[in-house]
C-alpha cells in the first residue's frame, strides 16, 4: 500500500483483504469465508453448549414423508431440530415483508393472522393424527378442543404446553390461552408508535385456523399483557361465534 | 473493573447506541457523543494504517523468512502466526481516569466500552468477555428484531433492558 | 517484548527526535535509523492520533480534573505516551506484549536525559523551530542531533528488560 493512499474509515478492515485460505479466527469471533459457519463459533465450550441447548426448539422439518415421520415420533426417536435463530430470522423476514405491504398496524396483524390461519388448518390434521394415532377422536365440545390446543397442540409447535387456559368472567363466548414467554416474540421490541401490535397475531392465526377447521368458528386475537415477571406475556383471546355456543347449549 | 459507558458504532462511524451504565464520566451532550464516536472511528482507521507503516519501516523479516516461519507455525500448532483477527486498528486507550476498549466485528460494527482505569493492563480478558456478551445480545435482540433497520439507532427496549441486566 | 521506536514531538507538532531500533535477526538493534523518518507520514499519523485521543481523554471526565493519556494499543503495537509541562511529547512504541505502565521510564527519559543533555546544553536549541531566510517559506524544524543524548538514551533503553 502506498503511503499516500486515502484512508476511508469504513473500508479500512485491512486484514480482511489479506485473507487467505489458511487463516482462521483465533479469537472465535469473526466470520471467515474459507471456513464457513464454524469460524463464528464461540470458543468457550461450556457456555456455547448452554446457549445451544437453550435455543433449540422442536420444529419438524420435512425430509421424510409425514406419515413415516409421525411413526418415528410415536416411537420416541429423536426429532429433527432447527435452531431458534433460524426460525426467528425467518419470522422476522416474514414480518418485514408483510409490514411493507400493509397499510397500517391493524392491516399488518390481519395479514399475519391470515398467514397463520393457513398453517393452522394443516397443522391440526397432522397433530391430531399424531396425538390420536390409535383412536382418532374428534373433539366436539369447546372445552375439549381448547384443552387439546392448550396441551398437545401447543407442545407440538412450541415444545411446551401453554401456560394458562381461562374462561372469560364477563362473556361466556370468550376464552383465553396465555403464554408467558411466546418464543416468536422473544427478541422483538415493538416501537412505541406502533400501538399495541403483537406479532403473535401469527400464532393467533394458527389457533383460529385450527379451530375453524374443526367446526368451531371463532376470532382469535393476540394481546400483550405485561406482568413484572413476564414482560412478553401474551394473551390469545378466542371469541367463538354465536352458532358455536348455540350448538354447545343443545349438546349439553 | 467498573464499566462506565457503552457505545455502539455502525460501519460508517455513526453512533447507534449509547448507554451510561454507571456515573464517573462527564455527561456529554448528544452531539458531543456523535463527535466522540466519529473521532474514535477515524482514529481506528488511521491506527490501522499506522500500525502497517510501523511494521513496514521496521521491516521485521523479509517475506521469505516470514513465510517459512508461518509454515512451521501452522505445522506445529495448527494455527497461522498472524490469523486474520480484524484487529489492526485502535484496540484500547489507557488514561488516568478511564480505560477504553474497542471491538470491531467483521461487518465493521464497533463496540466500545469505557471502564475504570486499571494499571496492569490485564483487562483484555474481561473486556473481551463483555464484548462477547454484548455481541450475543446485539445479534439476538437487535438483529432478530423485525422493526430494526440496519445502521440506524437502536431503540429496542428489550436490548436496553438486557444490557442493563448484564452490568447489574 | 520489544521497543520499536522512541519519538519526541515538540509543542509545534514537529517530530524532533525519532530513534528506530531494528530488531531483525543477527542485527545490532542500534543500527536502526536516527532522525531519518521525522517527516514521514507515519509520524504525522501518530501525532494526529495522539491529538485526537488527548482531546477525548480530557473531554470525557468531569471538569476540574486533569486527565492524561497514558498509552493505547493499535494492532500489534502499544504506544506509551507522556507529556511534559512544556508540552514535549515522549513516545515509546513497543509491541503489545509490553503490559506494564511505562510512565516512569518516559519520565526518566525526560528528567535524566532530555533535561541533562538537551535543556542544559547551551549549544542545543530548546525551541526546535527556526526559519531560514524567508520566515514564511522555509520553515524548518530542527532535530536533536546531540550525540551524547542519543548515546545515553540508547544505553538506558537497552538496559530495560522490555527492550
Amino acid at each position: 500500500m502506498s503511503d499516500d493512499s486515502i484512508i476511508i474509515p469504513s473500508t479500512t478492515t485491512n486484514s480482511l483483504s489479506k485473507l487467505t485460505i489458511n487463516d482462521y479466527s483465533k479469537t472465535g469471533f469473526g466470520y471467515n469465508p474459507s471456513i464457513g459457519t464454524q469460524s463464528n463459533s464461540i470458543n468457550n465450550i461450556e457456555t456455547s453448549n448452554l446457549l445451544i441447548s437453550k435455543k433449540q426448539i422442536i420444529l419438524s422439518t420435512s425430509t421424510i414423508p409425514i406419515y413415516e415421520k409421525l411413526h418415528l415420533i410415536s416411537k420416541k426417536s429423536p426429532i429433527e431440530e432447527i435452531t431458534l435463530s433460524s426460525l426467528l430470522y425467518l419470522f422476522s423476514e416474514i414480518i418485514q415483508w408483510q409490514f411493507k405491504n400493509s397499510k397500517n398496524i391493524n392491516d399488518l396483524e390481519a395479514r399475519l393472522n391470515g398467514l397463520g390461519y393457513k398453517l393452522g388448518i394443516k397443522l391440526i390434521e397432522m397433530i391430531k393424527l399424531k396425538d390420536g394415532y390409535k383412536l382418532l377422536k374428534r373433539d366436539t365440545k369447546i372445552l375439549e378442543i381448547l384443552q387439546f390446543i392448550h396441551g398437545p397442540f401447543w407442545k407440538f409447535i412450541f415444545g411446551k404446553q401453554a401456560d394458562e387456559l381461562e374462561m372469560s368472567q364477563n362473556n361466556n363466548d370468550e376464552y383465553m390461552i396465555i403464554d408467558n414467554l411466546p418464543i416468536l416474540n422473544k427478541y422483538i421490541s415493538i416501537p412505541k408508535d406502533y400501538g399495541d401490535l403483537n406479532c403473535c397475531a401469527f400464532v393467533a392465526g394458527i389457533i383460529e385456523g385450527s379451530l375453524d377447521v374443526s367446526g368451531f368458528n371463532c376470532n382469535v386475537t393476540a394481546h400483550t399483557s405485561t406482568t413484572d415477571q413476564h414482560p412478553l406475556r401474551t394473551v390469545y383471546l378466542i371469541k367463538f361465534h354465536s352458532n358455536v355456543l348455540y350448538r354447545e347449549n343443545i349438546r349439553n | 473493573m467498573k464499566v462506565y459507558s457503552i457505545l455502539i458504532l455502525n460501519k460508517a462511524g455513526g453512533l447507534i447506541y449509547q448507554n451510561e451504565i454507571s456515573s464517573g464520566l462527564n455527561k456529554l451532550s448528544a452531539n458531543d457523543y456523535l463527535v466522540l464516536a466519529g473521532t474514535l472511528h477515524g482514529v481506528h482507521a488511521i491506527g490501522s494504517k499506522l500500525s502497517q507503516s510501523i511494521s513496514t519501516t521496521n521491516n521485521l523479516k523479509n517475506t521469505e523468512e516470514l513465510n517459512s516461519i508461518q509454515n512451521s507455525n501452522i505445522l506445529s500448532f495448527g494455527k497461522a502466526l498472524n490469523p486474520n483477527n480484524n484487529k489492526s486498528g485502535l484496540q484500547s486507550i489507557e488514561t488516568d481516569f478511564f480505560n477504553l476498549y474497542n471491538f470491531q466485528t467483521v461487518s465493521g460494527l464497533k463496540f466500545i466500552i469505557i471502564t475504570s482505569p486499571n494499571d496492569n493492563f490485564e483487562n483484555f480478558e474481561t473486556s473481551n468477555e463483555i464484548f462477547r456478551k454484548l455481541y450475543i445480545l446485539y445479534s439476538d435482540y437487535v438483529m432478530k428484531d423485525p422493526f430494526y433497520s440496519l445502521d440506524m439507532p437502536i431503540k429496542s427496549i428489550l436490548f436496553d433492558k438486557n444490557v442493563k441486566e448484564l452490568f447489574r | 517484548m520489544t521497543i520499536h521506536s522512541f519519538i519526541i514531538f515538540d509543542r509545534h507538532c514537529n517530530c524532533i527526535y525519532k530513534r528506530e531500533y531494528s530488531h531483525e535477526l543477527n542485527n545490532n538493534p542500534l543500527s536502526g535509523p536516527i532522525n531519518k523518518n521525522n517527516d514521514s507520514n507515519s509520524s504525522k499519523l501518530l501525532f494526529g492520533i495522539l491529538y485526537s485521543l488527548k482531546t477525548i481523554a480530557s473531554k470525557l471526565i468531569p471538569e476540574d480534573n486533569i486527565n492524561e493519556l497514558r498509552s493505547f494499543n493499535i494492532g500489534d503495537f502499544r504506544i506509551h505516551f507522556w507529556e511534559s509541562l512544556s508540552r514535549f511529547k515522549f513516545i515509546l512504541i513497543t509491541n503489545k506484549e509490553v503490559n506494564i505502565d511505562l510512565q516512569s521510564i518516559l519520565f526518566q527519559l525526560y528528567s535524566k536525559y532530555f533535561i541533562k543533555y538537551v535543556v542544559e546544553n547551551g549549544l542545543s536549541p530548546i525551541e526546535f523551530k527556526y526559519y531560514e531566510k524567508d520566515p514564511k517559506e522555509n520553515e524548518v524544524s530542527a532535530k536533536i542531533n546531540n550525540g551524547k543524548f542519543i548515546e545515553e538514551t540508547d544505553k538506558y533503553l537497552q538496559t530495560l528488560s522490555i527492550f
